[in-house]
């Protein structure tokens, strides 16, 4: 009698995990997110397509690899820099306002919220296109010879000195022979 | 590297050097210092380097800190501490105490040729790159804070807080130290440091292996002091009038 009650419970409580994963994966849509559109559009469909292929796969490794050259060899180039993607991908403005990477309307967090994909960049890099307004009023270039103006001091302060000196030995040899 | 052969380099350099002068007409130079291609590597035939004559400071740095700030972004942290706060450049006032002569002076990485801050990082994150800027590779960085603690300049500082809206040439975040790089982001582009062109008049920078640049030239012509001189770091950074 017993055995047969667990045999009962047992049947039941399978019937309600088929269920349950059944609801489950109804329940889980198998379309992708729809992603923001980007701010400039390629010249042709091929080349967008041939970027969308490439980026969906390799994206990841592009972008170490591009900051370990940026970081060690101070290659800056527009392809597969973190700024450019930005630049792109974000708009400066979504309704408003500035568009955070905890938004999940935000072109990355889209499908890294999608496949659980944890998202470090952001943790160090801006998330969203910034104007670049020139951090210094006076832009000098290395090569600018204007900026080149230091005089040793000590050496402008001596021939000073010196000068002074001469004028008052003058003026009190003058006054002597007087 | 042992006596031996830093003895043998410096011999070698110095016959190949003379090879070079012998072969080149006068008034032709080896290389000029021209910006160079997004594309393309630095090169350790540079050495960027920094001079800051003390006396022309009017304000001790203050106007060179201010740059930095905008440039880099730092110095807003709200949940940090006076201790925790970042520190690209100090601005360090000295007293002589035998003449009570007073003077400040705004110190920042002091980018040495042998680093202190890289034999100590444990994974690599603390680098110097071939034209000498040294910097903290923030991707690898573990927060250890080890190069904090070998630093003899007390350059670098810790972030201890998380941030938004950092500037897109200055990656900065929560966990990870950070220093003065020399605005590595604008010498790439061809430009000079935001603190020399805050202080134009008390600032230079350039190539210290390029003796035709106008920082080598002075240098060699009055000399520069080294902060700390005898740990024997060949700083990039050198200064007049302290």
């Amino acid at each position: 009698m017993f055995c047969y009650l667990t045999k009962i419970t047992q049947s039941l409580l399978g019937v309600a995990l088929m269920l349950l994963l059944a609801t489950g994966l109804t329940a889980c849509n198998s379309e992708p997110p729809t992603l923001m559109k980007a701010v400039k559009q390629f010249e042709s469909d091929e080349i967008r397509d041939a970027h969308v292929t490439r980026m969906r796969k390799y994206h990841m490794d592009d972008l170490k690899h591009k900051r370990d050259e940026t970081m060690h060899k101070g290659i800056r180039t527009e392809e597969n820099s973190l700024i450019a993607c930005i630049n792109c991908h974000v708009p400066e403005k979504h309704n408003g306002k500035v568009l955070r990477h905890t938004d999940p309307e935000h072109f990355c967090s889209t499908c890294h919220g999608y496949v659980a994909a944890q998202l470090d960049c952001f943790q160090c890099h801006v998330d969203h296109p910034v104007k670049d307004t020139g951090s210094t009023s006076t832009e000098t270039s290395t090569t600018d010879q204007t900026v080149y103006q230091l005089q040793h001091p000590k050496f402008d302060d001596a021939d000073q000195s010196d000068k002074q000196l001469l004028a008052k030995n003058k003026t009190e040899g003058e006054a002597a022979s007087e | 590297m042992s006596n031996i052969n830093s003895y043998r380099r410096k011999f070698l350099i110095g016959v190949t050097g003379t090879a070079a002068a012998v072969t080149l007409a006068p008034g032709v130079f080896l290389r000029q210092v021209q910006a160079k291609a997004n594309d393309e590597a630095v090169s350790d035939k540079v050495r960027w380097g920094m001079l800051i004559d003390v006396n022309k400071l009017e304000d001790g740095g203050d106007a060179c800190i201010e740059a930095c700030k905008k440039e880099h972004g730092w110095g807003n942290e709200e949940h940090s501490s006076d201790l925790q706060d970042a520190q690209w450049i100090r601005k360090v006032k000295v007293t002589e105490k035998m003449t009570g002569k007073a003077m400040s002076l705004p110190v920042m990485c002091q980018h040495c040729e042998t680093a202190p801050c890289i034999d100590v990082c444990p994974t690599g994150a603390s680098m110097k790159r071939p034209d000498g800027i040294v910097q903290v590779n923030k991707h690898v960085c573990i927060g250890c804070r080890y190069c904090m603690m070998a630093c003899p300049y007390k350059a670098r500082s810790f972030i201890h807080e998380t941030l938004t809206d950092q500037r897109p040439g200055t990656p900065r975040g929560k966990g990870t130290v950070e220093s003065c790089n020399m605005c590595v982001n604008r010498v790439d582009a061809g430009k000079n440091p935001a603190c020399v062109d805050a202080a134009p008049k008390a600032m230079l920078f350039g190539d210290l292996n390029d003796p035709e640049s106008k920082i080598s030239k002075v240098l060699k012509k009055y000399g520069g002091t080294q902060i700390r001189a005898d740990l024997g770091l060949n700083t990039g950074v050198r200064y007049w009038g302290i």
